[in-house]
């Protein structure tokens, strides 16, 4: 995405999932898209 | 400060109740800022946890070894104790090393299990305890998305079998409490720009290549 993640990106993720009541036993990859391939 | 202004509460997370561990600095400072922003009381577990967070009604810290059981115990012991609850674990706590694979030691294997994943097996055995009881919760767990899509260059492998450990049990824990009412996910940062907080420089992070802050960290 051009620039690194933000502390608050990460809290912004942590606090998605705290909520999202029907996602369980994910890992939410918070990296500008860099595990999907390269660019 | 984190804690010189404090948000008003908003409505949608009214009493709901959080630990963090790993509170005292970068992501684990800016999530409990952040969980107290959206309305939770939070219990805050690090090392040092006062030394960049000051106390509250709505805010509990407890100092002590994420690895050392007793210290895991008395932090949710206080959650229980100040609120009665636990809606949300976030086990942020965790190190990281890089080094050639070949020069890693016995004792920092240790110390990587002993922190990333006895402190996880420990907190969240007496989380889940409490949110069966509860019969509802959830878990979110800091891990690296290193862990899954290494880069040639930042030798994480030790640090990674920690933080690939913590994604397998996620998926596992959804499973095996699925029917309990009790969530559990991960989130996998990449590289965190921490620089934000001004926290003083963390031996264990690292330095990628020159495009890279110094105190960004890469798990």
């Amino acid at each position: 995405m051009g620039k690194l993640a933000s502390v608050q990106d990460i809290v912004d993720a942590v606090l998605y999932l705290a909520h999202a009541c029907q996602v369980t036993g994910e890992v939410l990859h918070v990296d500008g898209g860099a595990h999907a391939g390269r660019w | 400060m984190l804690m010189t202004r404090l948000p008003a509460r908003s409505t949608h997370a009214r009493e709901k109740k959080a630990i963090v561990t790993g509170a005292e600095q970068g992501i684990g400072a800016g999530l409990v800022e952040g969980f107290l922003t959206a309305g939770y009381n939070v219990v805050a577990k690090s090392l040092r946890a006062s030394w960049s967070l000051s106390s509250s009604p709505r805010l509990i810290l407890v100092e002590g070894d994420i690895g050392n059981q007793e210290s895991v115990v008395k932090t949710v012991h206080a959650a229980i104790q100040h609120f009665e609850t636990i809606h949300v674990l976030v086990n942020n706590a965790g190190i990281c090393r890089t080094k050639p694979f070949t020069e890693f030691t016995t004792e920092e294997f240790n110390a990587l299990v002993s922190v990333n994943l006895l402190g996880f097996l420990h907190m969240t055995q007496l989380a889940v305890k409490q949110m069966l009881k509860q019969k509802s919760g959830r878990a979110v767990t800091i891990t690296a998305s290193l862990a899954d899509n290494p880069i040639a260059g930042v030798n994480a492998s030790v640090s990674m079998i920690t933080k690939e450990g913590i994604n397998t049990v996620t998926h596992q824990l959804a499973m095996e409490y699925a029917k309990e009412g009790i969530r559990f996910n991960a989130v996998a940062p990449r590289v965190v720009d921490t620089q934000l907080h001004k926290e003083p420089k963390d031996p264990l992070e690292i330095t990628a290549d020159g495009k890279v802050s110094e105190r960004a960290r890469h798990c």
